[in-house]
């Protein structure tokens, strides 16, 4: 089977266009950097299957980064078909740099002159003919975000591939193309591949090449003895970049042609001048950010509720009775969750009467264990999709960008770059990818420490226990807050844990240089429903495979051991204190007290520390832990209002008070990640003593922030006292850091 | 018995050991989440060989 690998400039549109090609559903992210590892994929409309393989972003071929090392290992050891080379056509000069290194080595090549769309609505023209002749390729204008040109792209591609292509160079300078041609001369005497290639990374003095070839630096070195550049002086490296530039300013600069010649304002300008102002920048993405939980998580929306009046319910007497709103209009996130409840309800209700003449214990084991925690989680699942809708308009938009370059000043006083930024943002939607991207962190310490917070990020799958929890807190206490603020502060108390986790450790444990953070900012544009959706389906698949597979399995065990007790005997009064769950719940109720969910709480308190346990597996777990353990302890199943009235109940049957509740919220944030999360920050962190040192990190941050939180919302005076101790303790480490490095 | 309480037993023993089962396996191969779709057996052996 042939093998073409899509090779470009990072943001250049590789990840789309594998997309499109392959009908495949990889990240794509409107930032450079988002793929960090290569990925494989079927094309099936030539006359045989082909795999494509989409490597990460790179500007040379030069292995100084972990993504230029993967793809220029992929390109020359694996020796695929034919390579892709895309060239964002609104940037083809400094595109044109890296096509100039993939000419040097023998491999056929077809260049996509992708966002051609966007070039042409500017009033730009390429002469694609021109262009052409004079990089002796063939070049194929594609718009990979409109799917443009791709079948023709295809078309030339299969035709190239059954040809040959050697290398050829475009380095002009005279006497350093004599001494490429000696050493190219010496690699082939030596039977090496891609000699052209090699021989330049040689002259540009490449680490790795001079160690593979120790025989010829004696070659160099004599020649650099008698050489002297007027500008450069011995620098080689400078010289052949000099050259390549040169050599494309002269030949391809012709061929486009601009409608504004001199620098002028795009669109772009102008709404980076708003969005990324020194001052207004961080705000206005606050108020971003809290106009997207109001629109998620608001039950008073648009603060319509003083207009409606408090009696207001939507629909009643009817089957979706304050579905829309009660006392005010709902948010669309809260719509969508209500309706999903009653139609989850309604599913439920219909399978659950198929069992109302067997024995009692299958009837539990549906309604109150498969049922309800199926039920809780479901629930969820479309008011998660809107908030990942919104995160991904952001993205897409070009905007997350700007944020990681907002925030990459703030971060770097702590100790990282804001290239660390970029996985702690897409930890939002799930920290699995999240941790595989710290991959582009080159500094070993700066991505333990990122990993290390990424959770902190809440992923999608702690939402519901965000949720849940806080309408709970409200409705119960009956607090006039609405929950979306209280989701809000605990995004907001997530972010401050990291950035006060980040300081000590790149004061103490992970110590290191931060490395400069340089990104090319990609244009805005508008997003595409396409990506959109297909991003959405794949978190939908995800949760719904998720939820009818380890959520189902978990319910049925939780149920089990909430309904059995030690003897084996089946609890049939609801008496689950004395169940096995129960029993080893209370085994390590104590250790909890500081948090607010230990031994101060009534019989059945132990259900919390149960549920941030059974939470270890998938985050999910948590609610669908309370719809089982709320529907055994009040003796059947309660009608779910979306996992919020079996919080209700918990909290009324436990005696939990709110500051203990909104620090199990926090518990659950920064503790332990899920199971996958888990082994994939073990496969990244390839030290076991680091890695067991994260685990207990994690276990310790949860325990002290929840404890900080619990204590500082019961009596206010100690946060004082922790604030003075963070004062202190920072305070110190930067002492000592100052000392040492004088010393 | 009935049949039917013996079929809800079978059914929850194979759902409970099906999901233990599936994330060992996975987990030998080395394919670590349910998130990562897009990657085979074949790209994680790649990948781990590129890590080394």
């Amino acid at each position: 089977m042939k093998r073409f690998a899509l090779l470009g400039n990072p943001n250049s549109g590789k990840t789309t266009l594998f997309n499109s090609l392959t009908g495949s559903a990889e990240y794509v992210g409107n930032w450079p950097g988002v793929t960090a590892e290569r990925k494989e994929g079927s094309y099936k409309k030539c006359g045989e299957p082909i795999t494509i393989v989409d490597l990460p972003g790179i500007y040379s071929l030069s292995p100084y980064t972990p993504e230029e090392v993967v793809s220029r290992n992929f390109i020359l050891d694996e020796k695929p078909d034919l390579v892709i080379n895309i060239v964002d056509a609104t940037n083809l000069e400094r595109n044109l740099y890296l096509t100039t290194q993939i000419m040097e080595i023998d491999v056929p090549m077809v260049i996509a002159l992708n966002m051609m769309d966007a070039l042409t609505k500017a009033g730009d023209k390429i002469d694609i003919k021109k262009l052409e002749e004079k990089i002796g390729v063939p070049v194929v204008e594609i718009s990979a975000l409109r799917e443009d040109g791709l079948d023709e792209l295809m078309r030339v591609a299969y035709e190239e591939s059954k040809k040959e292509r050697k290398g050829v160079s475009v380095i002009e300078h005279p006497e350093l193309c004599h001494l490429i041609g000696d050493v190219k001369i010496a690699l082939e005497a030596q039977k090496v591949d891609n000699p052209l290639f090699h021989a330049v990374k040689f002259v540009e003095l490449d680490e790795l090449e001079m160690e593979m070839h120790q025989n010829l630096v004696k070659m160099v070195d004599d020649f650099k003895k008698t050489f002297s550049d007027d500008t450069f002086g011995t620098d080689f490296d400078a010289i052949i970049a000099d050259s390549r530039y040169k050599y494309i300013t002269k030949n391809y600069s012709s061929t486009l042609k601009r409608k504004h010649v001199g620098v002028s304002d795009t669109k772009s300008d102008k709404i980076d001048k708003v969005l990324t102002h020194k001052w207004f920048g961080i705000p206005i993405f606050l108020v971003i950010l809290l106009t997207m939980f109001h629109l998620t998580f608001s039950e008073n929306f648009l603060f319509l509720g003083g207009i409606l009046g408090e009696d207001f319910v939507s629909l009643p007497g009817t089957a979706f009775e304050g579905v829309f709103g009660e006392g005010a209009i709902y948010s669309p996130g809260v719509i969508l969750l209500n309706l999903m409840g009653v139609f989850t309800d309604w599913l439920f209700g219909l399978i659950g009467g198929l069992f109302s003449n067997s024995a009692p214990w299958v009837q539990g084991l549906f309604n109150d264990g498969i049922f309800a925690g199926l039920g809780s989680v479901l629930s969820f699942i479309p008011q998660i999709l809107l908030l990942l809708l919104l995160f991904s308009i952001l993205e897409d938009s070009g905007y997350m960008a700007r944020v990681a370059f907002m925030l990459d000043r703030m971060f770097r006083r702590f100790g990282l770059s804001g290239r660390a930024v970029l996985p702690m943002i897409m930890g939002f939607g799930c920290s699995v990818p999240a941790i595989i991207n710290t991959r582009t962190l080159a500094d070993e310490k700066e991505k333990v420490a990122t990993i290390r917070v990424i959770p902190f990020f809440s992923c999608g799958a702690k939402l519901p226990i965000l949720t849940a929890v806080s309408a709970a807190i409200i409705s119960y206490f009956n607090f006039t807050s609405s929950p979306d603020l209280i989701v809000y502060s605990m995004y907001v108390v997530g972010v401050v844990v990291a950035i006060i986790a980040i300081i000590i450790m790149r004061g103490t444990t992970m110590k290191g240089e931060t490395p400069p953070f340089i990104m090319e900012l990609p244009s805005y544009h508008m997003p595409q429903f396409k990506n959109l959706m297909i991003h959405l389906w794949d978190k939908a698949k995800h949760f719904i495979k998720k939820a009818f597979t380890i959520i189902v399995a978990s319910s049925i065990v939780v149920w089990v051991l909430t309904n059995f007790t030690f003897g084996w005997a089946f609890i049939e009064d609801g008496n689950v204190d004395n169940s096995i769950l129960g029993g080893i719940g209370k085994l390590v109720q104590p250790i909890f007290t500081p948090l607010g969910f230990g031994s101060q709480l009534n019989a059945n308190g132990w259900v919390f520390i149960v549920a941030a346990i059974i939470g270890l597996i998938a985050k999910e777990n948590v609610i669908a832990a309370f719809g089982i353990l709320s529907a055994c302890i009040a003796g059947g199943a309660v009608s779910s209002e979306e996992g919020v009235k079996e919080v209700v109940t918990i909290i009324g049957a436990t005696g939990i008070s709110w500051q203990g509740a909104i620090a199990f919220i926090i518990f659950n944030m920064t503790t332990i990640p899920c199971f996958a999360a888990v082994a994939t920050a073990k496969a990244e962190i390839r030290d076991k003593k680091t890695f067991s040192g994260t685990m207990l990190f994690w276990l310790v941050a949860s325990y002290i922030a929840s404890t900080v939180c619990y204590l500082a919302l019961s009596y206010w005076w100690t946060a004082i006292i922790f604030v003075a101790i963070l004062v202190i303790t920072l305070f110190v480490i930067r002492k000592i850091n100052l000392r040492s490095k004088k010393v | 018995m009935e049949a039917i309480e013996i079929l809800v037993i079978i059914g929850c023993v194979l759902i409970v050991g099906g999901v233990i089962v599936s994330s060992i396996i996975k987990r030998k191969k080395g394919i670590s989440c349910d998130c990562c779709s897009g990657h085979c057996e074949n790209c994680h052996k790649k990948h781990n060989e590129n890590k080394n």
